[in-house]
């Protein structure tokens, strides 16, 4: 079998830089989707504690080892960078990698380009470090997470990679040309 | 006419704008209304249906006459206010709703058949005989009506949509505003202070009241300091707060770019979504005028237009002035006046027992029954309890009173209720969740009372979040009670406008109550038939009418 | 509009899909009669006041809830998860 190369949604694209304000594309690497099946929470947890995690809170992620466990829905969460151990049958998993686009923006503008779109209060004090939702960009589902106080990681479909990135690009333009 | 010394502009940056083709100068923080009137430019438009000369009524957005077409390199924007367009370098306007020109408008023989064109006059005789419709009165009514035109082009400026999310959402920053943004920002909450003006500061600056034994723009200016080092507070000025939806949503549309020249990237407009956990609304109150014969005259403003130029843009747009009021009000204009060198011809209070104590001719009693002047006032007339009058004049200040900024409080079904006292309506207690009206808006039409009120709104909010308040002192400010009298309409032959907007007058407010129009809601629908006939003869109005017919 | 979402909070409108009223969720067995289907696909009340709908958080959490709501005074007085009522049921 040959081995393919795995492309990100916007390979080789350049990060927007506006200001202090950054925006890149991430390669997160594996995406496993944990769908966690009832009555299986302890298992689930024992079988994740290996990779430092148990299964987290709504809106809500933790970190470990350089992987992310994020909450993702109704009992549901993605496991970011790290290959997913064998749960059993304790839950649904599937394979995501390739199904989203992962980006980062980084910078004083961040918070209030993303409340271009995103119908939340995304302040720090309402939005810390450490939480996860799934809201919407524009139109788009995306799962958004705050991973520092001026720096947000979005996942989106991985179909939607470009549009996403135009909205903010402009959201971020628009900033920068109003404080001109 | 300028008076030095006076207005929130800089004289040390004049902008040059055109309008009509012609290049006028004026200063940096004029609006298109005050540069006109401050180059002696009187004549800014035509009314909707009679093509009457009109000029500029007010200072705000509440403007129905001066409505002009701003002409950019990608977008024409028809029916924006001259009174809230502010003048940048290269700003193109233009008259409207006149042809060939504004000076001479064909259109305006309306005004000579104005007794056949009464309101509904299109619904009564272009129905009949339907044959005629499509091929003959469609086009011609299409041709005359409407106001502003469009490009025809896409547009391509940018416009941009945003959220925000706040503890305490203060509508309004005059006096009311002012205090309960400060109250609610010492507090620790988070405030969003949204002003419709450039400015804040409200009537506060365009009375050039005081506050403190001071000008009240001193403690406006250590207020918005103040603010402004907070970071729990935003200000939003240039922000209209246009409706209030559920779960205290609110929408706003911010103007960003309308004042500049076009740039890259810059949105002309913002619409924002607020949400609010409690609401102040010190939205204030606007003057109305009183409908006497004749009132639509360039050159007839509100007594409160006329101070607001005076104060906020040097501007005095006459050279004799003439006031006509039923309250206390019109009298402290006619005071600031001639203490900046104005001539006032007169005071004509309708009161007869009012004070007749001023440095001018004081009528009591008195009522406009005539005006006169085409393109520009000339001349008024009248009686008083001494008998009859004619004065020359070029600017006839009119206050009949004021009306509570209060449409917010309607938005969800809430009912103003009538105020005698006040000869106006007063906002409905509770009628939107979790906001409360204060000052003005309220029917508080003090100074002393606005900046309690704005206060006490405040703490009332703070109260709902379980915040505790940090005193905040209350500038001093006089109480001059306000006194009115009711006056609405002056009998006489001429016509007297209501709704300068639609050119509705008294007579067809008449006449649809003589029809059964009676309930406001119908009222305000049949009087203004016009424009409900183009959006008729646009969407499908043949068919209705063939329909009708059939 | 704002809706609470028990597992996201208080949500914006737009983040919802409406489906309607909570009714649909008592789907008739198959011992029912033909009144009983036709009952459930096609009558409804149309309270003014208190009524129960069905919303989809689809931009969310991708939760089926069961708003509470005034249909008089637009209040949203709560809101549960389908899947939690199921579990009592």
């Amino acid at each position: 079998m040959p081995e393919l190369i795995a492309k990100t949604a916007l390979a080789g694209k350049k990060p927007l830089v506006v200001g202090a304000t950054t925006l890149a594309e991430v390669d997160a690497g594996a995406i496993t989707s944990i769908a966690r099946f009832p009555g299986q929470g302890e298992v689930l947890d024992n079988a994740l504690k290996p990779l430092g995690f148990s299964f987290p809170a709504p809106n809500n992620f933790a970190e470990a080892a350089g992987a992310r466990l994020v909450w993702a829905g109704r009992e549901q969460a993605f496991l970011i960078g790290a290959d997913c151990p064998d749960l059993g049958d304790a839950a649904a998993v599937t394979d995501q990698s390739g199904g989203w686009v992962t980006l980062s923006l980084t910078g004083p503008l961040a918070a209030d380009a993303l409340m271009r779109y995103v119908p939340l209060d995304l302040r720090l004090a309402h939005f810390p470090v450490g939480r996860s939702v799934r809201t919407p960009l524009y139109h788009m589902p995306m799962l958004l997470m705050r991973v520092a106080d001026d720096g947000f990681r979005l996942m989106l479909f991985r179909s939607m990679a470009r549009t996403a990135w135009h909205e903010i690009e402009v959201a971020l333009k628009t900033l920068a040309a109003r404080a001109a | 006419m300028r008076i030095e010394g006076k207005g929130a502009i800089d004289r040390t940056k004049p902008v040059s704008f055109k309008f009509d083709g012609k290049t006028y100068q004026g200063f940096k923080g004029d609006t298109l209304a005050s540069a006109l009137l401050a180059n002696g430019v009187k004549l800014l438009g035509r009314s909707f249906k009679y093509h009457r000369p009109r000029g500029v009524l007010t200072a705000g957005s509440e403007e129905p006459n001066a409505l002009v077409e701003v002409v950019g390199a990608t977008n024409q924007t028809p029916n924006v206010r001259a009174t809230v367009q502010e003048i940048f370098e290269g700003l193109n306007a233009r008259s409207q709703n006149r042809w060939p020109s504004l000076r001479f408008d064909l259109m305006a023989v309306n005004d000579l058949a104005a007794p056949f064109l009464s309101a509904g006059f299109y619904y009564k005789t272009f129905m009949w005989p339907k044959a005629l419709w499509e091929g003959l009165y469609e086009p011609i009514i299409r041709r005359a009506a409407g106001l502003g035109s469009l490009s025809g082009k896409h547009d391509e400026g940018h416009y941009e949509k945003a959220f925000a999310f706040c503890d305490v959402l203060v509508i309004g920053a005059g006096p009311t505003g002012l205090m309960a943004a400060l109250t609610a920002a010492r507090a620790g909450a988070d405030v969003i202070l949204c002003e419709e003006d450039r400015l804040l500061g409200g009537r506060l600056i365009a009375d050039d009241a005081t506050l403190n034994g001071k000008p009240a723009a001193d403690w406006v200016a250590a207020v918005e300091a103040e603010l402004r080092a907070s970071p729990n507070v935003r200000i939003m000025p240039r922000t209209t707060v246009t409706g209030a939806y559920d779960g205290g949503q609110y929408g706003a549309l911010e103007r960003v770019g309308l004042h500049k020249g076009p740039r890259p990237d810059l949105p002309r407009e913002c619409f924002w979504r607020i949400t609010a956990a409690q609401t102040v609304l010190a939205a204030g109150a606007l003057e109305r005028s009183i409908a006497f014969p004749m009132n639509d005259r360039p050159g007839i403003m509100l007594a409160s237009a006329v101070q607001s130029y005076l104060n906020k843009f040097g501007v005095v747009p006459g050279r004799r002035v003439t006031l006509f009021a039923n309250n206390d009000g019109a009298r402290v204009v006619a005071r600031q006046l001639m203490a900046a060198g104005v001539s006032v011809a007169a005071i004509l209070d309708s009161r007869p027992e009012a004070s007749a104590v001023e440095d001018c001719p004081v009528y009591l009693g008195a009522q406009v029954t005539d005006t006169k002047g085409r393109h520009g006032l000339r001349a008024i007339s009248g009686t008083h309890m001494g008998g009859e009058f004619q004065i020359e004049t070029d600017l006839l200040a009119v206050s009949g009173g004021w009306n509570p900024t209060l449409h917010i409080t309607c938005h969800m079904n809430g009912r103003p209720r009538w105020e005698a006292s006040l000869a106006a309506f007063v906002p409905m207690e509770n009628a939107v969740p979790n906001l409360k009206a204060a000052g003005a808006c309220n029917g508080a039409f003090t100074t002393l009372a606005c900046l309690t009120e704005g206060a006490d709104a405040a703490r009332a909010a703070l109260i709902s979040l379980g915040r505790n308040a940090v005193a905040v002192d209350q500038p001093k400010a006089e109480g001059m009670p306000y006194v009115i009298t009711p006056l609405w309409q002056v009998a006489g032959k001429g016509r007297a406008w209501l709704d300068f907007a639609n050119d509705v007058t008294t007579k067809d407010v008449k006449l649809a109550a003589q029809e059964g129009y009676q309930s406001v809601e119908h009222m305000k629908l049949r009087r203004s038939s016009r424009p409900r006939l183009r959006r008729w003869a646009r969407g499908g109005g043949q068919m209705a009418l063939r329909r009708s017919a059939s | 509009m704002r809706i609470p979402c028990p597992l996201c909070g208080s949500r914006d409108r737009r983040e919802f899909y409406y489906y309607g009223s909570e009714d649909y969720l008592n789907r008739p067995t198959d011992q029912g009669t033909i009144e009983e289907l036709d009952n459930h696909l096609f009558l409804r009340h149309n309270p003014a006041g208190i009524t129960r709908d069905l919303w989809y958080h689809e931009t969310g959490c991708t939760s089926w809830l069961i708003v509470t709501r005034n249909t008089i005074t637009h209040e949203v007085l709560g809101s549960e998860l389908v899947a939690d009522r199921k579990k009592g049921a």
